[in-house]
């Protein structure tokens, strides 16, 4: 049925794929639909959540250099501008370890999550193949 | 050899546009015009840079810190333009938005913004009117200019106005600026592009289409060989290399490089494994700090040349995070040094090479960054090593100066290609045609393009064979068609036969006639299709040749239909078929065929595009069928759409799916190589002839549930989809217009143009 002179193709390996996937077929067995889209919509979902927590952790580093927008007269010396960095450093020390920790933690939560999609994934195709092999079961008998 | 003298290479005058120039910059775009200008102008070409007066890409881009005007910088000459004031505010609004986009959002052709953003964009980037008006007026006086990167003013508006010499070096990424329309709109303006990594080229490719693939050229980058290493620093403040375990990050601490990824990689491999003295050294430019030495994370700032080669030279390996690199000058250095490389397997460019080479490893997420970092802590100092030797060997091979430059020259047409002189075509080729002219059209230009100095003069439609012009005159005739019941011209170098599909018997026979009658007047004879060929031969022509369709890419270097790409991009899997509508039958095969596919993937589309013969009644009945089916929504019928709408369906498409028994010109085949979409057809001779050694050919099409399952494997099965169109680009290449053109040069022994590569 099916031909190709491509040295990279293995044609019979192909057409023992091709014959299984269509008996698949014909038994009537089909990948669950909604179940992918699930999958890649949690994934969506926690890739969105990283990336805000990445702003969010960059944003909490200690400030070392100055704004390049903002120069003019009043902060022109680089002596006011490294006096102005240290003093906000200093203020807002302890703000950066809440910051840190809040990072850490939301961090870890997103962990934790992925883990529990990824078990949730499991479970249900282990699921899907106990269904599969209950109805393979009951037609035989 | 090289084609000119060095005083004709003093003559040329080149110059680099490039919104921020000097040695200090440490951007990668920086330091390769900086290193580019002065190699080309020790090659001994007058080089000019034309820039801003802005300091640096971290400076104000409104500021002109610098003063305008012209100085001299060693060798070559350096013109600052003022930069035009801008509302920095509303380009960051915009910024914003397209930075915090995120890839699953990014579609081919389709701008990630609305127009206004994307007009905000381009007007307030970097961008100054005075260079501008330089070059209106001055930009002739070049023999080239070359655009460094893609994403600036001075490039997105400058480069339009002295296309005919512009050569675009993107220093592209997968990254939002690569999808804005304006971007798109210079890649086809420039004459030429310019790429640093074969993975740099295939983004390209995949982001503007295959028109400008005969118009791109892959010319590496250059990066100096490490000096002796007594010259290196021996510390560098507290931090003395010599005596330190560490991986080193080298460049801008930029969050859009990725560095937060690895920072935060090695935080989760130091909290596992806290006694590992394994230190992370991130050395370069950086607005915010992310060293924490309590966490094994040294931040050394900006660095000199000695301190960066020590660091390269003592570290264990160097790691590279980054999506964004079109080449990764960094990574050559390391590997210069000896030493292996992490690098991101999301990043075409980086990654590419390093699977080839062997010199270093690949991670992405932050487990497997984690787990590299492990690896390299724990690993044999011989296996790393090892992988740095592969490394230094390749960077040894690539990124040397001279060829590098060398491939500068070929691509700016300041070297020609070949040894020896060049030889002598022929001044003009005399095509005539009747019925066939837009058949004759394409090879027309195929020759035109192909030819050395010469000129293809078709006389379509009409005939004026003047006597007194003895230019080899090729002949187009096409059997079937009325028009060309006329005899054929007394005597000619060479005949090219069409079939006409609709033909009759009558028409067969009246065609035969005058085939025979031909074989004595005609030097070489040609098929465009294989049925044609043994028709040639039938009648007597001595060993008939196929010569297929022409189909240059070139046609495409131009913008497809937005709204069209946008609408098929929308998630379903598009099977497309462009072709002939004269055969009910196998149309019909491909709609139940469709039918059982959608019982794999409820979420497809099926593109038909009916093109060359299309039977109204035929026509019809396949959109009647459509409607009966109830498949409105999924199957997509049109015909005689314009170029643009045919880029967009062959750029969507997942799959080329022809179930045509009829002997058409393969033409829908060819298209689909060039846009990598892999193909299954049903066997027939010219799918065969065409397909046959990349593609799948269906022998036997009576089971049609496993025809629509073959297409879901082929849909879904990547590995196989990239062997399919591996091989067709290998297959692609001997149907290129210009290498059938120069097999008609050949059988009419004209010498002409060697044919161009996409390197």
């Amino acid at each position: 049925m099916l031909e190709t002179r491509n040295p990279e193709i293995d044609v019979d390996a192909l057409m023992l794929r091709l014959r299984s996937r269509v008996s698949e077929l014909e038994r009537g067995h089909d990948e669950s639909l909604p179940g992918k889209t699930l999958a890649l919509r949690n994934s969506v979902f926690i890739n969105s959540l990283e990336a805000f927590i990445n702003i969010a952790d960059q944003k909490a580093q200690l400030r070392t250099q100055w704004p390049s927008h903002l120069g003019g007269p009043i902060f022109g010396s680089s002596k006011l501008r490294w006096l102005v960095l240290r003093a906000l450093a200093f203020l807002f020390k302890d703000q950066r370890h809440v910051n840190e920790a809040f990072i850490a933690a939301f961090r870890e939560s997103i962990s934790l999550n992925r883990q529990l999609i990824e078990q949730v994934e499991i479970l249900r195709k282990d699921h899907e193949i106990l269904k599969k092999s209950v109805s393979e079961s009951a037609a035989e008998r | 050899m090289r084609n000119g003298s060095t005083a004709e290479r003093f003559r040329a005058r080149l110059g680099i546009v490039t919104p921020w120039f000097g040695f200090q910059l440490s951007g990668g775009a920086e330091q390769q015009s900086w290193q580019l200008a002065h190699h080309l102008a020790n090659a001994g070409y007058l080089v000019d840079v034309l820039t801003t007066c802005c300091a640096s890409f971290n400076d104000d881009w409104a500021h002109n810190a610098l003063p305008a005007g012209t100085q001299r910088s060693g060798n070559i000459v350096v013109k600052r333009f003022r930069v035009d004031k801008r509302d920095r505010r509303a380009f960051a609004r915009v910024n914003a938005v397209l930075t915090g986009l995120r890839p699953e959002q990014l579609k081919r052709s389709v701008s990630p913004i609305g127009e206004d953003e994307a007009r905000v964009f381009e007007e307030d980037n970097i961008n100054s009117s005075a260079l501008l008006r330089y070059l209106a007026a001055d930009g002739a006086s070049y023999r080239a200019l070359v655009f460094i990167p893609y994403l600036y003013g001075p490039t997105l508006a400058a480069l339009p106005a002295v296309a005919d010499r512009a050569w675009l070096q993107p220093c592209l990424h997968d990254e939002p600026y690569a999808y804005l329309p304006a971007v798109r709109r210079t890649a086809h303006a420039a004459r030429g592009i310019l790429f640093n990594s074969a993975g740099e080229l295939e983004l390209a490719v995949s982001l503007f289409g295959p028109g400008i693939i005969k118009k791109s050229t892959l010319v590496g980058q250059g990066v100096e060989i490490p000096k002796d290493s007594g010259s290196f620093a021996e510390r560098i403040g507290n931090f003395v290399p010599r005596s330190e375990r560490y991986v080193l990050y080298l460049g801008r601490q930029d969050p859009r490089k990725n560095v937060g990824l690895l920072v935060h990689a090695f935080g989760e491999f130091r909290r596992r494994h806290p006694m590992s003295p394994l230190k992370l050294v991130l050395a370069g430019e950086r607005s915010t700090s992310y060293g924490d030495t309590g966490k094994g994370i040294v931040d050394l700032g900006r660095v000199d040349e000695t301190e960066k080669a020590a660091l390269l030279a003592h570290s264990l390996a160097l790691v590279q995070p980054s999506t964004m690199e079109s080449y990764s000058r960094v990574m050559m250095e390391s590997w210069l040094h000896g030493r292996p490389v992490v690098v991101n397997e999301q990043c075409e460019a980086t990654a590419t090479v390093v699977r080839e080479t062997g010199g270093g490893l690949l991670a992405g997420t932050v487990s497997s960054w984690e787990s590299m970092l492990y690896y390299v802590d724990v690993a044999d100092s011989k296996a790393l090593d090892a992988m740095g030797e592969r490394g230094r060997l390749h960077a040894l091979h690539s990124s040397s100066w001279p060829k590098v430059i060398e491939a500068y020259e070929r691509a700016l047409g300041l070297r020609v290609a070949g040894n020896g002189p060049r030889p002598r075509g022929l001044e003009t080729i005399r095509q005539v045609s009747a019925g066939s002219a837009p058949l004759a059209r394409h090879y027309a230009d195929a020759l035109t393009r192909t030819l050395e100095r010469a000129q293809v003069r078709s006389f379509l439609s009409e005939s004026p064979l003047a006597g007194s012009d003895d230019a080899p005159l090729v002949v187009h005739h096409t059997c079937g068609v009325v028009e060309e019941a006329a005899p054929l011209p007394a005597r000619g170098a060479a005949l090219i036969c069409h079939a006409e599909a609709a033909a009759t018997e009558q028409h067969q026979l009246a065609c035969r006639a005058t085939l025979s009658g031909a074989v004595a007047s005609y030097g070489t004879a040609f098929g465009s299709t294989p049925s044609t060929v043994a028709e040639l031969q039938a009648v007597g022509f001595d060993e008939p040749r196929f010569l297929p369709i022409c189909v240059d890419p070139r046609d495409w270097d131009c913008d497809d239909d937005r709204p069209l790409a946008k609408a098929l991009q929308d998630g379903c899997t598009n099977l497309v078929y462009v072709g002939p509508f004269n055969e009910l039958e196998s149309l019909d095969q491909l709609l139940t065929a469709f039918l059982h596919y959608l019982t794999l993937d409820r979420d497809s589309r099926l593109v038909l595009v009916a093109r060359g013969e299309v039977d109204e009644t035929i026509y019809g009945r396949v959109s009647a069928k459509v409607r009966s089916l109830d498949l409105v929504d999924r199957v997509l019928l049109a015909r005689d759409i314009a170029e643009p709408q045919l880029q967009s369906v062959y750029r969507c498409a997942h799959l080329f799916w022809s179930l045509d028994e009829g002997n058409s010109l393969g033409e829908g085949f060819l298209q689909a190589m060039w846009f990598d979409v892999p193909i299954i057809a049903y066997k027939t001779e010219v799918s065969t002839r065409l397909v046959g050694d990349a593609g799948l050919l269906i022998a036997d099409k009576s089971d049609l549930m496993a025809v629509a399952a073959l297409a879901q494997i082929v849909v879904t099965d990547g590995e196989l989809r990239r062997r399919i169109v591996r091989a067709q680009r290998t297959a692609r290449a001997c149907f290129d217009a210009e290498t059938i053109a120069r097999d008609l040069l050949d059988r009419l022994a004209v010498p002409g143009r060697e044919p161009q590569e996409a390197h």
